[in-house]
Order: C-alpha cells, then sequence, then structure tokens
C-alpha cells in the first residue's frame, strides 16, 4: 500500500485482516479442493484402466458408432481430458500455494496460489458462455441438446 | 517503510492489495459463472420437459442450482466484503466458498461411483 510520498504503508488497522478465521476457512477451502482432485485423478486412472483392459470392446463399439472417424473421436476425447487436467492444475496450483503461505504465513505464496484461483474461474466463465451458447444453439437451431 | 513478513508484528501477515484485488476478481467471475450455471439449469430443465427425461433432469437441476447458489454467495458477500471493508461478510463468503467445493466434490464422487459401477455392469 503507497501513501501519496510513495511510500509504502503497512495496512490499516481497520482493514480487513487475515484472522484465525479466515486462515481456517483458506485451510479448509484447500482440503476439499485437493478431495476434489483426488477424486477426479482416480477417476482418470480408472477410467485409464478400464480403457487398457477392455480396449478391444471399447474399440469396436466406437467403430460402430463413428465407423472411420473413431480414432478421430477417441484423439479429441484424450485432448480434451489432458486440456481439463492442465485447467485443474490451476486448482491444484491454488491449494498448494495457499495451504503453504497460510502455514509459513507468506503472503506471496497465498497471493500466487489466489491468482491461479482467479484464472480458473475467469476460464470456467469463458467455457460457461461457450456452454450456453451451445446449449442455445442446439435448441433454437436443432430442436435439441 | 518496507512492508514486513517478520513474526511478531501485527501487520506480519495481512492482506496485500494485489490479493485484495485478485481475490475481488475472482469473486466477481464466480458470480458470472454462478450465473451462467443457472441459465444452463433453466435451459435443460426446459428442453428435458420437451424430451419427456424430467425426472432426471429435475436431479441434475437441483444438485447445480444447490451448488451454484453457494457459489454466487461467495462472490457477492466477498466482493461486498472487501469493497466495504467488512470482515464479516469476507469470512461468510469464503465459507460459501469452502462449502461449494466441498459439495461440488462430494457429488463428483457420487456421479464417479456410478459411472464406474455402470461401467463396470456393462463390461463384466
Amino acid at each position: 500500500m503507497e501513501d501519496l510520498t510513495g511510500e509504502t504503508q503497512a495496512p490499516s488497522l481497520f482493514d480487513i485482516t487475515i484472522s484465525e478465521s479466515v486462515i481456517y476457512s483458506f485451510e479448509q477451502i484447500c482440503k476439499w479442493v485437493f478431495f476434489q482432485l483426488y477424486v477426479v485423478g482416480g477417476s482418470i486412472v480408472l477410467g485409464v484402466l478400464i480403457a487398457l483392459l477392455d480396449s478391444d470392446s471399447i474399440e469396436r463399439s466406437l467403430y460402430s458408432k463413428f465407423g472411420e472417424y473413431t480414432y478421430y473421436v477417441a484423439g479429441t476425447f484424450v485432448i480434451v481430458i489432458i486440456i481439463y487436467c492442465a485447467f485443474l492444475g490451476l486448482l491444484f496450483n491454488f491449494a498448494l500455494k495457499v495451504k503453504k503461505g497460510m502455514a509459513k504465513q507468506d503472503v506471496q505464496k497465498v497471493e500466487q496460489g489466489v491468482a491461479s484461483l482467479k484464472i480458473y474461474f475467469i476460464l470456467s466463465g469463458i467455457g460457461g458462455m461457450l456452454y450456453i451458447l451451445t446449449l442455445v444453439f442446439g435448441v433454437v437451431r436443432l430442436g435439441y441438446t | 517503510m518496507e512492508e514486513t513478513n517478520k513474526p511478531g508484528s501485527i501487520f506480519e501477515f495481512s492482506f496485500t492489495e494485489k490479493l485484495k484485488g485478485d481475490i475481488r476478481m475472482a469473486a466477481i467471475w464466480a458470480r458470472v459463472v454462478a450465473i451462467f450455471s443457472f441459465i444452463a439449469s433453466a435451459i435443460t430443465l426446459l428442453n428435458s420437459m420437451r424430451n419427456g427425461s424430467l425426472f432426471f433432469a429435475c436431479i441434475m437441476t437441483a444438485i447445480s442450482v444447490t451448488v451454484s447458489i453457494y457459489l454466487f454467495n461467495f462472490g457477492a458477500k466477498t466482493k461486498k466484503g472487501i469493497e466495504n471493508v467488512a470482515q464479516d461478510e469476507l469470512e461468510e463468503g469464503l465459507n460459501d466458498l469452502r462449502s461449494y467445493f466441498k459439495i461440488s466434490g462430494i457429488v463428483l464422487l457420487v456421479v464417479m461411483i456410478i459411472v464406474f459401477l455402470i461401467i463396470t455392469i456393462k463390461v463384466l
């Protein structure tokens, strides 16, 4: 925080503070974010295992639906999963840095973590907008979703 | 005077301007995401009324709306808390974000278990 002379000031006593309650809330948020990431990670591992164990029948089933485009569809699916993982990496970064920052009382770490959360919500917003446009297009133009 | 992080200072661990700005921005976008989620739920519900798959859509919409309400509250309360320097509202907002991640995590776990059960039954 800078005053008129350009010097950095300590925050006012009447400003919002990182109280015990805020620290507890952030720790709980990180805990549940990690829980969510474990669920997604476990699901991806299980999905890959099922795909490996039953690759023949999955390939046959996909081929009966998509024909010659089977490998394009499978490739697109894998790319979507990779993008989704990169997207969840932002949440992981948030939880890891905020947890460390809170434990070591390092504001810079907390700042980096919260910046990741901000980007996560911005990308979610853009994704949500595209999803709604797709839904509206599907309902209005094609008559279904 | 430089900002310090030395233990013992009452200012040792406080919100910096950047941190407040980022939390405020995250709150604004969280509210946008929640509003989009409400709209998407409404469109899905309306569409399912036409298609006749109302029961499943109602369950999905109820879950989606419940989760989104927490996200919306996080956005609204946290933004207000930071702008009005209201500690209580900021803390309430963060609690809503915790509930959002908690409920969405549990719902995700349940959905994943159901999906894997279906896949396993089909494969076996």
